[in-house]
């Protein structure tokens, strides 16, 4: 059995097995479905979420000035990299995967604003401030 | 939320949103000459699961609610655009 859960801003998938093994941590059957989740949310921010730096972009025509600061996280059957300074995210099957397309994603980001940046609105020019004080054109 | 690729194509044509294909397929929406929001997919048809559609919901500066309903057909271009003018994003 798979339960879908949505506590706060995430979105919780409990196998059986992980429902099991939490409720055996609490050890005791009266604990409230609140308590339960937030357990289960907690052990979860452990376990699957990490912030790792980006260093390099890994394309010839660019390259970050700095360590760029990322969440990973991994879904299980998806592992996600995104930025909260930018908003920009990857997607993979692991953990490569996902970064390699963050970093591709940045890439083109950079140079569609880069196009077009005698004309942006507030958040595309928020946007391009940032991209283009951490990217260096080779 | 799983979200056929499909459906985000048709949400994005009905607010007027310019697609531009590169590695991804990026949507980008113009106002009064400047781009004010954009937002992408990966290429092809299938569905868009686990945490991409709360990725573009969030790039489009949609709550939960107003996203359901851009994707279900009642909020269109206009109501977007003041969406964005509230957020002061416009």
């Amino acid at each position: 059995m798979t339960l879908y859960v949505t506590w706060g801003d995430a979105d919780l998938c409990l196998s059986n097995s992980t429902f099991e093994d939490v409720t055996g941590d609490m050890a005791f059957s009266t604990a409230s479905a609140t308590q339960q989740l937030l357990l289960i949310s907690r052990r979860r921010s452990r376990a699957d979420l990490k912030t790792i730096f980006i260093r390099d972009l890994a394309d010839p025509r660019v390259s970050l000035n700095g360590p760029l600061p990322v969440t990973i996280e991994n879904l299980g059957d998806q592992v996600t990299v995104y930025s909260a300074d930018t908003g920009d995210y990857g997607v993979g099957a692991d953990e490569q995967s996902a970064i390699d397309e963050f970093r591709a994603a940045i890439v083109d980001v950079y140079f569609m604003l880069k196009d077009e940046r005698q004309a942006l609105g507030p958040l595309p020019q928020r946007h391009w401030n940032f991209l283009s004080s951490i990217i260096d054109e080779r | 939320l799983s979200l056929k690729a499909k459906e985000l194509d048709q949400a994005w044509k009905k607010l007027g949103m310019v697609i531009e294909e590169r590695r991804d397929i990026f949507a980008k929406l113009y106002e009064g000459g400047k781009l004010i929001i954009m937002t992408r997919r990966s290429k092809g048809s299938g569905k868009l699961d686990g945490q991409i559609p709360h990725f573009i919901r969030q790039q489009m500066k949609l709550d939960e609610d107003q996203f359901s309903r851009l994707i279900a057909c009642p909020l269109q271009r206009l109501e977007y655009l003041q969406i964005l003018k509230d957020k002061g994003l416009l």
